[in-house]
């Protein structure tokens, strides 16, 4: 006893309790508030839970009324859980690791409403994909509500239009540049003086060298100006060859730009696409739609935790007086978080379905297993059964594989608004559909497939008339059919296609209806853009011609400025030495030879 | 800090045992060279608390010792990356991170264990140095402080009736 010291045993046992007294009183406090807070930081809506409870024997927690709202829809709630009741492995959480050997959700419910908006700070995500419908066609363009021409007109930039534009701007260019070219030219009287002048100096007596001389030179100089002038004709005459050929070749465009317009108004307004509308997609692209955007949600909100391939881990640096922990190899290798198994009492609207995951981590690559999904529901309120399979496969960040299969059996569907438009309101009152398919994510790349047959279908609708209420009249004798859905892409951007053997039913309704109304929109359209045409055809043809007559004319000029250049003294001097000749021949008879 | 002082003065000038104040020191060195929140420190306080270790000389070697290891951490945390890197010692460290408890003392922190075994290799010198000089302390240093001009005049002082006061109450 000489060496212990009573005192400081008593020290330690006040220090112990003060530590449990302090557990017991503001723990549960503490854990609530870390779980609201972190939580909401996480989902980025709130996040609130009723009341937390922690025990040490068997060491874990149990959370009553967890309510994580929608960052989507702040009014519903995402998910919400009666309770939540978790298992931890104490010495596991000393080395700062969680691991939950056993956690059991109760009462879980998803997109309920709520009281309260479960709004915070909005952050927008990016890629956030916008739900484009990519079939771009519509009951709109089924029902008979064709777009008018002064509409499409208003609306699309018709080529038609901006080639009669062009032509008559070239054509206003090119006669303002051909008439500064006739200002430059020779005119007529020009002409007569050099015919003049030329006339001039190869006619009348040259007495002497130096008269010859004199003459040449003028004549040589006379001629130099002749030839520009000739240059000038020509380089008119080739412009307005060149104006003809440019004006001709637009007019052309112009002749075949209406035909262009007509066939892509056709193609984006659908007037070609009746024939091939996708009825299945029309019906239920939209439900589909919403399905896919859950999907989306839900796999997003497991992916933020997963680890993803293009993510290289940073080298961080430790802090100053922390160090770096090294990781050796165990046998029971650990991550930092880790859910072994969970088990989820889900309260669906199909009814109610139990859930089993095991190996939820955000280091599956640690743990060496992936997450895995079961559920699966027997003798539902509102179907036979229901299995769900999938297996999220992050092990190797780089080749992720995520699978999940899926099958409903006997679904009872009522009163399902598959169109709730102004020309088509169409309800299935009643169906049993089974629905089995699958969906498989490997790195960015989306697959799946979904095969719906259903079965003892009514339908219902208050669309008497035109078209739809002659689609109506046919569905009623339609109670059996089947539907495909694939999907492929991107997951954050799905292509996603629906096909039914409803489509060829509803096909021979649309196309008889609308192949008339489409043929009178096509003829005001051609109408239309025939006009455009012949308003500048006109004046087309006029300036064509004028053209024509010009280039004429100014062959006629520069055949008449060739003809003066070939004007020589030539015949002035032979009609010289002729006129020497005869006198030297006179005189020498003169002088008896 | 100044009342630590004179508990050590106390310390040092009573009948303690060289090696209770020795083992303070020791202790108040393991501490605080090695990061505070860790298994082998908590370990460490309770036997000083529970054990007649001089507490004086463990707290003022605990902050001595702090700050000398702000300064030297980085060359700790080196040796303990060295150590654990070290592929001789490779199946020595799987073992025993196969070992919850040793996971549980942070072996495989390079911080902890470089620090650790620093402090663990000066532990033994560090024992025995201090306790000669505690006894060397005694026989020359108190009694020769004791006759100068400069205690007498201490005698007087807020300091000396502050370790009166110590001297008078219950040994730490």
């Amino acid at each position: 006893m000489k060496w212990v010291r009573p005192g400081g045993i008593v020290g330690i046992a006040a220090v112990a309790a003060v530590l449990g007294l302090f557990w017991w009183l503001l723990a549960d406090w503490l854990v609530k508030t870390s779980i609201e807070q972190v939580g909401t930081r996480v989902v980025g809506a709130r996040v609130e839970v009723g009341d937390v409870d922690l025990t040490f024997s068997p060491f874990g927690f149990r959370l009553d009324q967890l309510y994580v709202a929608d960052p989507e829809r702040p009014m519903e709630n995402l998910v919400q859980c009666a309770s939540v009741i978790g298992q931890l492995q104490f010495w596991k959480l000393l080395m700062g690791q969680v691991i939950v050997e056993d956690l059991a959700a109760s009462g879980v419910k998803f997109s309920t409403p709520r009281t309260t908006s479960g709004e915070i700070e909005k952050i927008a995500k990016p890629g956030e994909t916008t739900g484009e419908d990519k079939g771009g066609f519509d009951f709109a363009g089924l029902q008979g509500k064709l777009p008018s021409v002064d509409d499409i007109l208003a609306r699309e930039p018709l080529t038609t239009t901006q080639k009669a534009t062009d032509l008559k701007e070239l054509s206003q260019a090119r006669r303002v540049a051909i008439e500064q070219g006739v200002d430059a030219l020779p005119d007529e009287s020009r002409i007569d003086e050099y015919e003049a002048r030329i006339k001039d100096l190869t006619s009348g007596k040259i007495d002497s060298l130096e008269s010859l001389k004199k003459r040449t030179d003028e004549l040589t100089e006379l001629k130099n100006a002749i030839r520009k002038d000739k240059h000038a004709v020509e380089q008119l005459r080739d412009a307005v060859r060149e104006a003809k050929a440019t004006l001709s070749e637009a007019f052309s465009e112009l002749k075949e730009a209406p035909g262009r317009d007509l066939a892509r108004i056709k193609e984006r307004y659908g007037l070609d696409q009746v024939g091939a509308a996708n009825v299945a997609r029309l019906l239920f692209g939209d439900t589909a739609k919403v399905w896919l955007e859950k999907l989306q949600t839900w796999y997003d909100s497991i992916k933020g935790f997963l680890p993803r391939g293009d993510e290289e881990p940073e080298p961080v640096k430790p802090k100053r007086g922390e160090g770096r922990f090294i990781h050796f190899a165990t046998d029971k290798p650990l991550p930092d978080f880790l859910v072994q198994r969970a088990h989820l009492d889900m309260e669906l609207p199909v009814g109610d379905v139990g859930a089993t995951l095991t190996d939820i981590t955000h280091q599956p690559h640690i743990l060496g297993r992936p997450l895995t999904l079961q559920a699966t529901g027997e003798k539902l309120a509102k179907a036979q059964s229901l299995r769900i399979e999938g297996v999220f496969d992050h092990v190797d960040p780089n080749q992720s594989q995520d699978r999940m299969d899926w099958s409903l059996e006997g679904w009872q569907i009522s009163d399902a608004a598959l169109s709730q438009s102004e020309s088509l309101t169409l309800v299935m009152e009643r169906a049993l559909v089974d629905l089995s398919g699958s969906m498989g994510v490997m790195g960015s790349r989306l697959s799946g497939n979904v095969d719906g047959g259903f079965k003892s279908v009514d339908w219902s609708s208050p669309t008497k008339e035109g078209w739809t209420g002659q689609l109506v009249k046919t569905l009623a004798t339609v109670n059996e059919f089947n539907v495909a859905g694939k999907l492929g892409g991107d997951i954050l951007s799905p292509d996603m296609t629906i096909s039914s053997n409803l489509d060829e039913i509803i096909k021979r309704v649309a196309i008889s209806e609308l192949s008339a109304q489409q043929k009178e929109l096509e003829k005001k359209l051609r109408t239309h853009l025939d006009a455009e045409v012949e308003k500048v055809a006109g004046p087309y043809q006029d300036q064509v011609a004028a053209l024509t007559k010009s280039e004429g004319n100014l062959d006629e000029r520069i055949a008449q400025l060739e003809e003066l250049l070939k004007a020589e003294l030539k015949s002035a001097v032979d009609s010289q030495k002729k006129e020497v000749e005869e006198k030297l021949k006179d005189k020498l008879k003169g002088l008896g030879f | 800090m100044l009342g630590m002082l004179a508990k050590l003065l106390k310390a040092l000038n009573s009948e303690a045992s060289p090696a209770q104040v020795s083992f303070g020191f020791v202790a108040g060195m393991i501490v605080g060279l090695t990061p505070a929140w860790s298994l082998h420190n908590a370990l460490l306080v309770l036997l000083v608390f529970a054990f007649r270790v001089n507490l004086s000389a463990f707290f003022l070697s605990g902050l001595v010792f702090s700050g000398i290891a702000y300064l030297v951490d980085p060359l700790m945390d080196r040796l303990g990356e060295a150590m654990l890197s070290a592929s001789g010692l490779n199946a020595l460290w799987t073992t025993m991170y196969n070992s919850d408890i040793w996971r549980l003392a942070h072996f495989n922190n390079t911080l902890t264990l470089g620090s650790l075994a620093s402090a663990l290799v000066l532990a033994v010198p560090f024992f025995f140095l201090s306790k000669f000089l505690v006894v060397k302390y005694r026989a020359h240093v108190l009694a020769w402080v004791r006759k100068t001009k400069i205690m007498r005049l201490l005698k007087a002082s807020r300091f000396y009736r502050l370790y009166a006061a110590f001297s008078s109450g219950g040994q730490a």
